[in-house]
């Protein structure tokens, strides 16, 4: 496709969900109808240092300040947040929306924390920097009304007026997984006389905010990193459970954890989901194991033929053979984390049982060659 | 312990003298090819330079030995220190060590097991660059060993050591930043612009 088509803005009864993901880092938007956008998450185009989300919309001639209505922080590990502080900025008229686990004290203490720490680097700053820009907002605007809060099954922004008609719904945090963060970020907390340290991400994720997007009779599913845990009262069996969420399946899904095992809630597939979706995941390349792995890429595509991943293996950078044979000496394991930025765009016309058109942009390619490389 | 030399030195001088120290402890070569930001590497510098200082103020008979044992020096001007510096310098062809940096990373620390640790590296000469490496702990010197936890901050150099002898030695050096530790004013600070932000968004 020529890039003049490639950036091309969708129609306005025209659908589209671009999931991006640079190897470490995952931002999806969805197109609502009309020029009306979501943005969950944010990441940064490796080349450009630039919040894909911008990027994108500067190529497609979409005004953030204008056309964004609802920008989503599904939680504050710095793979879902880098840039998020600019895209706020921006995205002058969107609501905002993170899980309602963060109202809690400890978690703003952190961010501040974080912020004034000497060594501080992307990540929770960014958070930190978001909250301070939706307090200004708020003491400015009697009509801005602050963080929408997400929850198990909270509609966080709906058009019943004009169509295509669209609702946006958070399916998580149950209560269960708040009380499990809470727990969780208490430790967190430094004390006096600690010395300043980083923010860790610490695992498993419990606060994510699942995203169900419907526009008018098509539905998408966004997994955030939420994983499955034995506890009915979380995870993803919580929201398999639940009598409010909404109904019909998703032909989308954004697969949850990078495609994890501890993500994987095979109910999930059979309940919420048709048959043969279309399935995006961001790897992740940090950590001692790489996502998604061999079998899970393998176990996915089973499922449905239509899976894809926004990037490749991250490139082997060359340098001096000095550095590379010191770096063998000293090292057990070294590997680069970065890969080019992918991008899997799906479109489709609204009300229309076509299938999705598929944009693989970047290196984004399909699942099962991913496999392959594995 | 090294911090204890420079502090006993820098007390006896005198006030004149402590504000050559300073300027003199400010014009040292930083790292050969970064800027100086770590105290690890800017004390042994400071502390050879002012044994260097403490020498040549006595070598120039510009000291005397007070009742006390101290030496202090006359009220000397900086600018004729610094000629004074350059002239023993050009005759006695005085070298030092120069270390020849070839990659430099600021990382991380994740997660820490028995032997070894994984970190989140961030190469400093390229933005944009993130990577990741185990590193067994008998490559960290021991007195950095207590400092090696999740969020800890170090800096890793490669490079070359051209010694004034003529030698090239390879050298990797970790060493872990001495942080400041949370001082009770400023976890006040923290918690009241905490709550203050709580208040507006959440209510």
């Amino acid at each position: 496709m020529s890039a003049d088509k490639l950036y091309q803005a969708p129609g306005d009864f025209e659908l589209e969900v671009s999931v991006f993901g640079p190897g470490y880092g995952e931002s999806v938007l969805v197109h609502l109808g009309r020029n009306r956008w979501l943005i969950v998450d944010s990441c940064v185009d490796p080349e450009s240092g630039d919040p894909a989300p911008l990027q994108y919309f500067n190529r497609i001639g979409v005004k953030p300040n204008e056309a964004v209505k609802l920008v989503v922080a599904t939680h504050w590990h710095d793979d879902h947040i880098a840039g998020l502080a600019r895209i706020v900025e921006q995205c002058s008229q969107a609501e905002f929306s993170c899980s309602q686990a963060l109202t809690c004290k400890e978690f703003f203490e952190l961010a501040q924390f974080s912020r004034r720490s000497i060594t501080t680097r992307p990540g929770m700053e960014e958070f930190s920097k978001v909250l301070s820009i939706l307090a200004e907002r708020k003491q400015g605007r009697l009509e801005s009304r602050g963080p929408e809060w997400a929850s198990i099954c909270k509609v966080l922004y709906v058009e019943r007026d004009q169509q295509p008609l669209c609702e946006v719904t958070s399916l998580s945090p149950s209560s269960g997984q708040i009380t499990l963060f809470l727990n969780q970020i208490g430790s967190l907390l430094p004390a006096k006389y600690n010395q300043q340290r980083r923010l860790v991400s610490v695992q498993p994720n419990h606060a994510a905010v699942v995203l169900w997007v419907r526009v008018e009779n098509a539905s998408v599913l966004l997994g955030s990193d939420l994983e499955e845990t034995p506890n009915p009262n979380t995870g993803w069996s919580v929201i398999v459970e639940s009598r409010n969420r909404p109904a019909g399946k998703a032909s989308v899904f954004k697969v949850p954890h990078h495609g994890s095992r501890n993500a994987d809630q095979p109910r999930v597939w059979s309940e919420m989901i048709e048959d043969k979706p279309h399935a995006v995941l961001t790897p992740f390349n940090l950590g001692l194991t790489s996502l998604p792995t061999k079998r899970d890429a393998e176990r996915i595509c089973r499922r449905t033929e239509n899976a894809y991943s926004t990037a490749r293996l991250p490139k082997t950078i060359k340098r001096n053979p000095t550095v590379e044979r010191t770096i063998k000496e000293v090292t057990r394991k070294f590997r680069t984390i970065s890969s080019a930025m992918g991008h899997v765009r799906l479109r489709k016309a609204v009300d229309s049982d076509d299938s999705w058109n598929v944009d693989l942009i970047g290196d984004a390619l399909p699942l099962d060659q991913l496999s392959k490389l594995l | 312990m090294l911090e204890t030399a420079e502090t006993s030195f820098a007390e006896n001088l005198t006030l004149s003298e402590k504000g050559q120290f300073e300027a003199l402890s400010e014009t040292l070569p930083s790292e050969p090819s970064g800027n100086l930001t770590d105290v690890w590497v800017v004390l042994p510098a400071i502390l050879e330079r002012a044994d260097e200082l403490k020498g040549r103020l006595i070598d120039n008979n510009i000291t005397q030995t007070s009742g006390d044992g101290n030496i202090h020096a006359q009220s000397v001007s900086l600018r004729e220190i610094e000629l004074r510096n350059e002239a023993i310098r050009r005759s006695s062809g005085t070298r030092e060590d120069k270390f020849i940096m070839l990659q430099r990373w600021e990382g991380t620390v994740t997660n820490v097991s028995k032997d070894s640790f994984v970190a989140r590296l961030s190469d400093l000469s390229q933005e944009n660059l993130e990577e990741e490496a185990e590193i067994p702990i008998e490559e960290i010197p021991e007195a950095d060993l207590r400092l090696v936890e999740p969020g800890a901050v170090f800096y890793w150099c490669i490079g070359y050591i051209d010694r004034v002898g003529g030698q090239r030695i390879r050298a990797s050096m970790i060493r872990f930043r001495r942080l400041p530790t949370w001082t009770q004013p400023a976890i006040a600070k923290v918690k009241a612009e905490a709550q203050r932000l709580r208040q507006i968004l959440v209510g």
